[in-house]
């Protein structure tokens, strides 16, 4: 029944001079999914640092979930729009209510919120004057509730008029996609990188992302998996690109020259060298990981300050703080949970030292970097990569390389 | 490009390409017309089947059916057999058209027998032989490779109970190791086209009795009403020429084969790791199982995929993935082993020098792993 939508905007208070930026950005990405979803026939408005959605018939069921995925956006409010005056607005708020089941009891409240101050009746009379109005039609089933009643009905009257609603969706939050700049997200198939991805996303990054195939050690079962997972995470963004890079060789000639307990963290030393030649071609500024400190021994404080050390970006770790159970609690968020939970193959099983090192010797570390800086190698498999376009609508494609 | 998985499918041979077009061409009527075309098509089918009628000798209460696939065959004699009361003997090391047929009956009907080591044991298939309803045996395992006493085995399950029915899945045997395809003792056979170099959607069923056995499709009523749907032709007459060509050549072929198997297992067991399984039994020549030890046997086939070889393993899976193959384990081989076997499987195309380089591949292969021993 509902023809408008009114989109409240996270933190923008923060952000003074650019928030033309901002709301341009998140225009921008509001207007993508509705694309994506083929709904036209809707205008989107900026009303005093709010965006109103106007559309032609009732929008389709999809709209709501498609904006739940747009970072930056606080709340989603189906609103009814009427003319600031209190008859009609009594009206709207009889409308928006809907009908009740014969029998059925609800705690209410009218919350009322007068931003636009020509409007002769201050917030709390409004408020009652449309309780009453309810009261009066549902006789016997509302109760009036003030602290923690049931149902809410908002009233907002502003400059533009009056939006009257009783539901809100709360929104991803954080920053609008591609305003915090660009990164390299480093992809796995496990839980821990994608709810990364997810974080990153919601504070605002624009992401490429890169897994590492270690085929033919693996099978290409694993890569379908991150697709999977690409297609996921990418519906937080706006368009991106999934680079496959090989690496099975990179891994076999690691493991034949280094020391059977440095193979893992090595594996990932090259892998960060190979982001950031990534990251050079891509004009990216930082990397991002799923470490979390100490979940494994890649993950020590130690190893991790080192991998920094080689790294000519900032690695961002966004979960370096967190338990694997919230990590798990965040994915189901993320809704890459049960795309991660499939089983599959991973090469740093296949090659797991007996006993991983915990406490490297950083001298045997810098040396084995400095004797053996595989720059071709590197090179190589990086230009080698098959690189997905994801797009708008959520089609896969495949690109050629721009670099 | 070096193809090594005849035991899945197999190219097709010259003779089966050269019938299959110019059957496509010249002999598109529908038999089961009535007008003089059809009535052409129907005895170019029925002198197809006399082929295998000969080979099998089919007599006057038999018939051969052609099937789409010697799956559709096996699943056709499983299915005769969901109403009644009988045991159903069968393995779960042999092709999944047989063993997964088994959620077709009650599992109190179900006696599955193991083939430990690849073989099955006669006293285990005898048990409960009295009530049996139907035993299905493999002639070769696909996986092992193994050449099964199916003759004597019919004969003593014949003995003990006449009333059940025996059925052989001929398919990775048939043109490939000697059998007595006139077997008494047999009430069914199933083949496949397209393992021994004919086309592929074509296979066939042949009954030494026909007594009972329902059409498992409804339709025209095609083939004796055993098997409705329009009669394919061209594959037909391709099989047949195929199968023609064999029932000359066969016995050299399998002779050459075996010089090829003997060369190919002596290079497998210099190989360090590497041990041939199943050696020294009655195996078809074309299959050889190895074992890839200390390496999943996916690595080795993708690594030797890379340089356009091609073999099979028993299973997709490998380091982080667990799944027991059921075959394997009715062939009693140890679970920690299931993800190291890998299957070369050749034909009789595949001339010595292919052979020697693939040697030469698997070496470097297997050398350049062997940091993961």
């Amino acid at each position: 029944m509902y023809k408008q939508l009114l989109i409240n905007v996270d933190e923008l208070w923060l952000k003074g001079k650019n928030r033309p930026q901002y709301f341009k950005a998140l225009r921008q990405h509001i207007q993508l999914q509705m694309k994506r979803l083929g709904q036209k026939g809707y205008t989107i408005k900026n009303r005093n640092q709010r965006f109103v959605l106007n559309f032609e018939t009732p929008y389709s069921d999809h709209v709501i979930p498609a904006l739940l995925k747009v970072a930056g956006i606080y709340t989603i409010v189906p609103v009814l729009e009427t003319v600031s005056e209190i008859d009609a607005i009594k009206e709207a708020a009889l409308e928006v209510w809907g009908d009740m089941k014969p029998g059925e009891l609800v705690t209410f409240r009218v919350s009322t919120d007068r931003a636009d101050k020509r409007f002769p009746m201050p917030s709390m009379e409004i408020s009652r004057q449309i309780g009453g109005a309810l009261l009066k039609k549902f006789d016997g089933q509302l109760k009036v509730e003030l602290r923690k009643p049931q149902r809410i009905l908002r009233v907002r009257v502003t400059a533009f008029g009056t939006y009257v609603s009783c539901t809100e969706y709360e929104g991803m939050g954080g920053l609008p996609v591609g305003t915090s700049g660009h990164i390299i997200t480093m992809l796995s198939g496990g839980f821990d990188s994608p709810v990364a991805s997810y974080l990153m996303s919601k504070r605002g990054c624009r992401q490429s992302f890169a897994f590492f195939h270690a085929f033919p050690f693996v099978g290409d079962e694993v890569k379908e998996k991150l697709l999977q997972i690409f297609g996921k995470l990418a519906e937080y963004q706006m368009g991106c690109e999934l680079y496959v890079i090989p690496y099975g060789e990179i891994q076999k000639k690691l493991a034949k020259l280094c020391k059977e307990e440095y193979r893992t963290i090595f594996f990932r030393q090259y892998m960060v060298f190979a982001s950031n030649l990534l990251a050079r071609k891509l004009k990216a500024r930082a990397l991002c990981t799923g470490d979390s400190l100490g979940q494994v021994s890649s993950q020590t404080l130690g190893n991790m300050g080192e991998l920094n050390k080689y790294s000519d970006r900032i690695i961002l770790r966004p979960l370096v703080g967190y338990n694997k159970r919230e990590i798990i609690a965040l994915s189901k968020v993320a809704e890459t949970h049960d795309i991660s939970i499939i089983p599959h193959d991973d090469a740093c099983s296949l090659f797991a030292p007996k006993k991983p090192i915990i406490r490297p010797d950083f001298g045997y570390w810098e040396d084995f970097v400095k004797e053996n800086p595989m720059s071709e190698e590197l090179e190589e498999c990086v230009n080698n990569a098959q690189i997905y376009y994801l797009d708008h609508s959520g089609k896969v494609s495949l690109r050629e390389k721009t670099f | 490009m070096i193809y090594l998985d005849y035991a899945a499918t197999s190219p097709m041979s010259e003779i089966a390409l050269d019938a299959l077009m110019k059957a496509s061409r010249e002999f598109y009527a529908n038999p089961a017309a009535g007008h003089k075309l059809g009535k052409a098509m129907q005895a170019q089918l029925e002198k197809c089947r006399q082929c295998f009628n000969d080979i099998f000798s089919v007599g006057e209460k038999g018939t051969v059916v052609f099937t789409g696939s010697a799956t559709e065959a096996n699943n056709q004699i499983l299915h005769q057999f969901i109403k009644g009361q009988g045991t159903i003997h069968l393995s779960r090391a042999d092709h999944p058209s047989i063993a997964n047929t088994a959620s077709w009956f009650r599992p109190e009907r179900m006696r599955f027998y193991q083939q430990a080591g690849g073989t099955f044991s006669p006293a285990e298939i005898l048990a409960e032989i009295e009530n049996c309803d139907v035993a299905v045996m493999c002639l070769v395992n696909n996986t092992s490779g193994i050449r099964q006493n199916v003759e004597d085995m019919a004969r003593l399950i014949k003995e003990a109970n006449p009333q059940a029915w025996v059925h052989i899945d001929a398919v990775q045997g048939f043109m490939k190791v000697d059998c007595d395809y006139t077997c008494p003792w047999v009430d069914s056979w199933s083949l496949a086209a397209h393992k021994i170099g004919g086309p592929k959607g074509v296979g066939a069923l042949v009954l030494k009795n026909t007594k009972n056995i329902k059409s498992f499709l409804k339709g025209g009523g095609q083939e004796g009403g055993l098997r409705s749907s329009t009669v394919p032709l061209p594959a037909i007459y391709s099989f047949t020429a195929q199968v023609e060509d064999l029932r000359a050549t066969s016995q050299a072929l399998i002779k050459e084969a075996d010089k090829k198997s003997d060369f190919l297992k002596n290079f497998l067991n210099q190989q360090k790791g590497i041990e041939v399984l199943f050696d020294g039994q009655n195996k078809s020549p074309f299959i050889i199982s190895i074992l890839t030890k200390g390496v999943s046997s996916d690595i080795v086939m993708r690594h030797l995929g890379e340089k356009e070889v091609m073999v099979s393993t028993s299973s997709a899976c490998s380091s982080r993935v667990k799944g027991d193959s059921a075959v394997l384990t009715a062939m009693k081989l140890d679970s920690s082993l299931h993800k190291n076997l890998l299957r070369i499987s050749f034909g009789y195309q595949t001339p010595l020098s292919e052979l020697e380089t693939f040697c030469e591949v698997f070496a470097d292969v297997w050398e350049d792993l062997s940091f993961l021993l």
